[in-house]
């Protein structure tokens, strides 16, 4: 009885994350919440992983639970990728910024010459130093 | 008989009052967008034949680590700096972003690796004022393609099949980076792919906004050099799991 409560508790925060994703990305937060609730089914019901797996053409249900945890895992790789993805879409928009910005600063500070000798804005550097 | 004039103010065509004038996109400012990155050996050439064709240029230098950026301001152009490379889609959205907040009607967007004409640039405006569109497509397979791979054409065949099952867009032409648009047109992109993944994320916002768009003949010239810079058979692959991974992230 140990081991399906120790392997519960894990289970329940992956559910938990699982949940939390469904707002930032909804197929892959419902996946995960949904393969995961299988898991916890399979813990506690064995003869239940039983039945699916041979179902399933799995030959015994720790095939299937060990087919369901690598979907688990896949998932949340994905899940993973797709943050660093909304990481990058936010680097992106904050350098577009500073380049707007940093030309748009340059036209404001430009001498009588027409050019600027504003080369940094908040310690980035707009043009190469040549 | 005395002769009579006619004032002025009559001497217009009358537009009844509930007759709706129909909406011409001014096209009297046009910003061409030229995203860049370590284009220094081309980027003078380019901008010069943008400028002596009448247009306004800004270069969006994509965190170049050679002179692009000074060569481009020295040839004439306004040059708007990435601090880091964000990608091609990204350096585009720049110029989309930054044009009509400086007063542009018409973006064009335009290669920096010298294979597009400027001469086509006035072809594009004229589509869309002729069609009265938003968008004014460049498409090298009504216009000409010279010196095109033969592997590079049937992986542009594929890929237009794909945005036109995926678009419902009926195009010729896809991943071609000579496209014109009005402001109106411009404020409805907001690309989220960095990457060469754009082009069709493009045609995609495109057929969202239901805005009218035209395709245009247009010259493309391949090179050696831009064949070395341009996309591979493996780039196709990438371009697919990017816009997949994009839907997934919606």
């Amino acid at each position: 009885m140990i081991g399906p409560l120790v392997l519960t508790i894990p289970m329940v925060a992956i559910l938990g994350y699982g949940i939390l994703e469904v707002k930032r990305s909804r197929p892959v937060g419902i996946a995960i919440s949904l393969l995961t609730i299988a898991a916890l089914a399979f813990l506690w019901f064995p003869e239940l992983a039983s039945t699916i797996a041979v179902a399933l053409g799995l030959s015994t249900g720790d095939d299937l639970v060990i087919v369901a945890w690598v979907g688990l895992v896949t998932l949340i790789t994905l899940n993973l990728h797709l943050r660093l993805r909304q990481q990058t879409e936010m680097v992106t928009r904050l350098t577009r910024q500073i380049a707007i910005a940093g030309r748009q600063a340059q036209q404001d500070l430009a001498g009588p010459d027409g050019i600027s000798r504003l080369n940094t804005v908040a310690g980035v550097e707009l043009l190469p130093r040549s | 008989m005395a002769a009579t004039t006619v004032p002025a103010h009559v001497a217009r065509p009358l537009v009844p009052v509930f007759e709706t004038p129909a909406i011409q996109p001014s096209l009297d400012r046009v910003v061409v967008a030229v995203p860049a990155l370590n284009e220094a050996p081309y980027i003078s050439r380019v901008v010069a034949d943008v400028i002596h064709a009448g247009f306004e240029c800004v270069v969006i230098d994509d965190g170049s680590t050679d002179e692009t950026s000074a060569i481009a301001r020295r040839a004439g152009a306004s040059v708007v700096r990435h601090s880091i490379t964000l990608g091609q889609g990204g350096a585009l959205q720049t110029g989309i972003d930054w044009a009509p907040a400086r007063g542009a009607d018409v973006i064009v967007t335009f290669d920096a690796d010298g294979q597009h004409r400027a001469a086509d640039i006035a072809a594009l405006l004229q589509g869309l004022r002729s069609q009265d569109a938003d968008f004014a497509l460049g498409s090298r397979f009504l216009g000409a393609a010279v010196n095109m791979p033969r592997l590079r054409r049937f992986l542009l065949r594929g890929a237009i099949w794909f945005t036109r099952f995926e678009t419902g867009m009926n195009v010729t032409d896809t991943h071609n980076g000579l496209r014109a648009m009005t402001r109106r047109g411009a404020m409805t992109l907001a690309l989220r792919q960095n990457g060469m993944a754009h082009a069709s994320e493009i045609l995609h916002e495109i057929a969202r906004s239901q805005l009218t768009w035209v395709e245009v003949p247009v010259t493309i010239d391949y090179s050696a050099e831009t064949l070395a810079k341009g996309q591979s058979g493996l780039d196709f692959v990438a371009i697919l799991v990017d816009l997949l991974m994009g839907r997934l992230a919606r």
